[in-house]
């Protein structure tokens, strides 16, 4: 069996080693460029290696999940990429995650947002899952994969004004579930 | 999690980066950290699926049934025709089959099922193959089957076999067996037994593209089981342990579950290097007889899992109604990768261990 840049989603879905080793001949530098500017601070090229697998393990499991074509695919496995890297730096969290230093209306970080850049990936999903899907997507996008209102903006056609709505309305509502959660 | 990379998918994001250089050794680091957790994995979650080395699933084509006569005018049966040998385990399937009878054709060849039968532990399936082309030695359906009731089983309690009988010069006989080893036993089944290739399993390439497809629906036969978990019936050697859990009787088969635990290091006496062990049984009954069967191998051992614990299935004619035991001998086989494929070789030579003997009331 030969593997094509035609053929390789097929096979990857279906658990191919050989597609496994096509998307690495291919995307192996993309991703560990996508990597290396999250996590070159740390200048500790284990660590963007340990990434580099967890990302092609995570799109090889998940690639059921994954609809489209080839150059959907290299958007699918760099945004899965930065994913990782974020999550390795919520994991070791020696240093502040670098997020949001321009200017947002949070100029200092909110306890709120001290919160969510803390928890665990895991835990931040879980609470995510009580919010409506586009401040799901909001919120991942700025807690998974660290992007700027700006940038969330530009990509979802939303103004950066509602992006900041949005999030400080989630946050409240996310703080007053788990809050009220503790206290009731 | 799974989620998540829906959601990626959705978003849609472009990453204006260049790609960073990755040395061919980074690159076979991460194949084989992503593989070792895949396998880790999987071992945990799908019980027979992919951790097993190679040799120990899959398909069984075709050993110990000795060649019948060569020319047969009409086909009855085609379980008969797999009870030329005297110690045949198909004896009773005649007998308790259901007739199906329906033919399929495709590409030019005919398929025809002719009996079915179902007793929770094996579906076995009878078919025929018949064309003018030339399908090689041992052709066989590469075969699926589905049933609504069998969601569990589908995914992973089974294992498929495949006996092959050329029966003239361009009619096959098969037997298909689908061991149901772990998931429901329903009363009844609907299945779907389909097949998308003919394959030569007897050596050669050959194979015919196509489309069979059948639907019928069987019941259950009566079964009885025996739980022996509980009487310690076992034998040990040096870094083996095989006891057997349960025996179940059906009125076309005995089937003995087993429990094999090995420190397959201790056993190899390696230190180092990949090694796999695997068990062949030999039945017999304290009358003197053998009995053919169909093995499932379980998840078999090696090195990449150490002391796990193996549960192989033997499935058998029915016990001889005058015997007080059954002694199941271990030969222990002990493997190394000799390519890169996962091809084993036998380090050293099979050696038998003390049998199990299971008393039968």
């Amino acid at each position: 069996m030969i593997i094509t840049s035609e053929n390789f989603i097929k096979h990857l879905k279906k658990g191919r080693e050989e597609a496994l080793d096509y998307i690495l001949e291919k995307y192996a530098g993309t991703v560990k460029a996508v990597i290396h500017n999250t996590l070159k601070d740390y200048n500790d090229s284990q660590i963007i290696e340990e990434s580099i697998s967890d990302t092609f393990f995570g799109a090889y499991e998940n690639a059921k999940q994954f609809k489209g074509n080839e150059e959907d695919f290299k958007k699918w496995i760099c945004t899965i990429a930065k994913f990782k890297a974020i999550d390795k730096q919520r994991k070791l969290y020696k240093m502040p995650v670098a997020h949001e230093v321009e200017d947002y209306i949070d100029t200092v970080k909110s306890a709120e947002d001290e919160y969510l850049i803390k928890t665990s990936s895991e835990e931040l999903q879980e609470m995510m899952c009580k919010l409506e899907q586009i401040d799901r997507d909001i919120f991942t996008m700025k807690y998974f994969l660290n992007m700027k209102n700006e940038e969330i903006a530009a990509q979802l056609g939303l103004t950066k004004v509602s992006i900041d709505n949005r999030l400080y309305r989630g946050k409240k509502r996310l703080q007053k579930i788990y809050l009220g959660g503790i206290l009731t | 999690m799974k989620k998540l990379y829906k959601q990626f998918n959705r978003f849609n994001i472009e990453f204006d980066v260049e790609p960073m250089e990755v040395s061919e050794l980074e690159k076979e680091r991460i194949k084989r950290k992503i593989l070792k957790g895949k396998r880790k994995k999987h071992y945990v979650r799908n019980f027979v699926a992919a951790a097993t080395f190679i040799i120990a699933l899959g398909f069984t084509v075709g050993t110990g049934f000795p060649a019948f006569a060569e020319k047969l005018p009409f086909i009855g049966n085609v379980f008969e025709l797999f009870n030329a040998d005297k110690v045949s385990m198909f004896e009773r399937f005649d007998d308790y089959s259901s007739a199906i009878g329906i033919t399929e054709e495709s590409n030019g060849v005919e398929v025809t099922v002719t009996d079915a039968v179902y007793d929770r532990e094996n579906i076995t399936i009878a078919y025929i193959i018949k064309s003018e082309k030339n399908l090689g030695e041992k052709p066989a359906l590469s075969s699926n089957v589905t049933a609504k009731e069998l969601k569990f089983a589908d995914k992973y309690g089974y294992t498929k076999h495949d006996i092959v009988e050329k029966i003239s010069e361009n009619e096959y006989a098969v037997l298909f067996i689908y061991e149901l080893i772990k998931g429901t036993k329903p009363e009844e089944v609907h299945i779907t037994f389909e097949g998308d290739e003919i394959h030569d399993f007897g050596g050669t390439n050959i194979s015919v593209e196509g489309n069979w497809s059948f639907n019928f629906k069987l019941s259950a036969l009566e079964s009885e089981n025996v739980d022996l978990a509980k009487e310690d019936i076992k034998t040990e050697a040096e870094g083996i342990e095989i006891n057997a859990i349960e025996l179940t009787e059906t009125p076309i088969s005995t089937t003995i579950y087993l429990s094999e635990k090995v420190d397959v290091r201790l056993v190899a006496k390696e230190e180092e290097k990949w090694r796999g062990v695997r068990f062949d049984y030999i039945v017999t009954d304290n009358l003197g007889n053998t009995y053919n069967f169909v093995q499932s191998h379980g998840l078999g051992h090696s090195t990449d899992f150490e002391r796990m614990r193996s549960e192989p299935r033997l499935t058998i004619k029915n016990i001889d109604e005058e015997a007080t035991s059954l002694t199941i001998t271990p030969s222990v086989n002990v493997y190394e990768k000799v390519s890169g494929e996962g091809e084993l070789a036998n380090v050293f030579e099979p050696y038998s261990i003390e049998p199990i003997i299971i008393p039968i009331k």
